[in-house]
């Protein structure tokens, strides 16, 4: 992973996943109703 | 006894057929014990279990193998590589012999079903007399296509006489498709009634019969578990094949096959246990007794027994692409990863079969502190679950993947970048389905825990389909490093073949029994109660026994198919025999 050429994209990358990711989590627990954050 | 059971059947056939509004419908027949006929000392029960269960088996093998028949010869017209041609033709020849044995069966099931059951069967068919009307011709216009799918194989060949031919293939799908869903709605009808009033009497209406509570999730369960089912079978009789071919040639022609049904059993068996979690959080929405019988109450251990051999269907796929690997020297570059993702892979098979609740001694249980364990407790809950065969799922994609690069080298200037988008999809995904199952699961209630479980699968479809379609760019105009040489794998690959086929089976002989049994002592949920000596729920070793009986005899005649099979394609000289 460290080799050269690869650091670079794979952590532009995982941040935009992550992002994404995050994205999708809120919208399907948005639609059942949810918040991301549980409150009791 | 006879012309009792004659009058009751015919008694049903008349009210079906004069009966034309709500007013001419009776309740559900309220029984006594005394009206369930004894024929021969049979056990009705273990009777109508075993053949009912080695007619979904046949049935669901002949359905699936039309499904991917006609997929495989859309592919070869599209590609025009004949061996695919030759690969359908050879499928859809093994399923003519198991399609009459479906049949016979499934005429089995109704006069057992009629001998044993009479008035439960004239109930049902009051109610679903257009469907089962339907479901006979039907039956009529399947059988049409298959044989015209396969004896008119070759004489529809090129051109248009191919579409032709492959029309017939649809046609014969819809209607096996159709058949199936109309056998499902019998059968789900049973378990969330619907279109009846409390007491049973039919509303006259048909389609709300038909289309009760429980009909689609078991629609989409099944449609997606025949095809993993078709494949898993197909694949054995490809290792059937490689293990007794005489020649090379003959050898690399049965690894290839059975790769492809490999490959199309895995393709199902990836989405198999989202629709089996859909199927039974709509069974918990149905009726939460009855959701709680299937997971908390006296099923659960089966569960136990369903994870073992999930987890055996999981390994055993993945060791055949390893093993599969071996067919190109190129795969030597990845042989080091194999070991990470058998490690992975067998944690998550660990978490997905620990138990919640222990079956334990008052000894033991004092020991213990508690029916949980300290440590492994919290593993058995759902969300760690559900956590773990995510997990499976994608590791097992990605043995996938791997398999198809061993052979190539991908050529286009951004194969850094794309790797690595690639592991950080993976990395970033698999975070995500971890902190959904950890955070939602151990610090939330149970709302949560459940809606969470949605996002985890959404997150698992998207990393596939993403990474797939990544790959499909990037592998675009590949070099090749080393030849794909079918064939070259070891025999102890096609074991992992019989073992999937066989896992499948029982899988389905287990599972089928714990949907059926969670009606418990209903013939109809909570409309007819079922009144005969075995209205009981056995105990679980009891029918794990029935279910291994009907699978070693269900395996017994698909040995019995496939040897068939192979004598079809021998000829014995028998010289000085005939004349001339």
């Amino acid at each position: 992973m460290l080799h050269k050429g690869y650091l670079l994209p794979f952590v532009a990358a995982l941040v935009v996943w992550a992002v994404l990711f995050l994205l999708l989590d809120m919208a399907v627990m948005n639609m059942q109703g949810l918040s991301l954050a549980f409150h009791p | 006894m006879i012309p009792r059971l004659l009058l009751l059947v015919s008694t049903a056939a008349l009210v079906a057929v004069a009966a034309t509004g709500a007013h001419a419908f009776e309740p559900a027949p309220q029984l006594t014990a005394a009206d369930y006929p004894t024929v021969a000392g049979v056990n009705s029960r273990v009777a109508v279990w075993i053949v009912a269960q080695m007619h979904l088996w046949l049935a669901a093998f002949v359905l699936a193998v039309p499904i991917f028949v006609f997929i495989i010869e859309a592919i070869g017209m599209r590609t025009r590589d004949r061996r695919y041609d030759d690969m359908a033709y050879e499928f859809i020849k093994i399923s003519i012999t198991a399609y009459s044995l479906t049949a016979i069966v499934g005429g089995l099931l109704v006069f057992c079903l009629v001998l044993f059951y009479p008035d439960l069967f004239a109930y049902l068919a009051t109610i679903f007399k257009d469907s089962m009307f339907y479901y006979a011709l039907l039956f009529f216009v399947e059988s049409a296509a298959l044989y015209l799918y396969y004896y008119g194989w070759q004489w529809l060949q090129g051109g248009f006489r191919k579409w032709v031919h492959l029309t017939i293939g649809l046609v014969l799908n819809a209607a096996g498709t159709t058949l199936m869903l109309l056998a499902n709605s019998w059968l789900t009808f049973m378990m969330s009634p619907a279109g009846v009033d409390p007491a049973g009497v039919f509303g006259g209406d048909a389609w709300a019969a038909m289309h009760n509570f429980l009909w689609n999730p078991i629609n989409i369960h099944r449609f997606i578990a025949n095809i993993a089912y078709g494949g898993s079978i197909v694949g054995a009789y490809a290792a059937f094949k490689f293990l007794t071919a005489t020649d090379e040639r003959e050898r690399a022609h049965y690894d290839w096959m059975g790769y492809n049904a490999n490959f199309i059993a895995i393709l199902a068996l990836l989405p198999l246990p989202f629709a089996g979690y859909y199927l039974a959080a709509e069974i918990y929405a149905f009726s939460q007794q009855m959701g709680i019988t299937l997971m908390g109450g006296i099923f659960a251990w089966l569960f136990i027994i369903q994870a073992v051999l999930i987890g055996t269907l999981f390994l055993s796929a993945n060791y055949y692409l390893w093993c599969g690997m071996g067919r190109s020297d190129g795969a030597k570059r990845y042989h080091k990863y194999i070991k990470y993702i058998a490690i992975v892979l067998v944690a998550a098979f660990l978490v997905w079969f620990t138990p919640h609740t222990l079956v334990l001694t008052n000894a033991e249980l004092k020991a213990l502190g508690g029916p949980h364990h300290k440590y492994l407790g919290p593993l058995g809950i759902m969300p760690a679950k559900n956590t773990a065969v995510n997990v499976m799922i994608l590791f097992t994609a990605i043995s996938f993947m791997i398999y198809r690069r061993a052979n190539k080298v991908a050529v286009v200037p951004w194969v850094k970048a794309g790797n690595a988008a690639q592991i950080a999809l993976f990395t970033a995904g698999i975070v995500n389905i971890m902190i959904l199952g950890v955070y939602y699961g151990y610090f939330t209630n149970t709302v949560y825990k459940v809606a969470a479980s949605i996002p985890q699968v959404m997150t698992t479809l998207v990393i596939i389909v993403v990474a797939i379609v990544l790959d499909s760019f990037m592998y675009k105009g590949a070099r090749e490093v080393a030849p794909l040489r079918w064939g070259r794998v070891p025999g102890r690959a096609q074991y992992a073949l019989f073992l999937l086929a066989v896992s499948f089976t029982w899988l389905m002989g287990l599972m089928g029994y714990i949907r059926s049994g969670i009606r418990q002592h209903w013939h109809v949920v909570d409309i007819m109660r079922d009144a005969s000596v075995d209205a009981f729920t056995p105990t679980l070793g009891y029918a794990a026994n029935v279910v291994s009986v009907a699978t070693v005899l269900f395996m017994a005649i698909v040995i019995f198919v496939f040897w068939l099979s192979q004598i079809s394609g021998t000829k014995t000289v028998a010289a000085g025999y005939w004349k001339g």
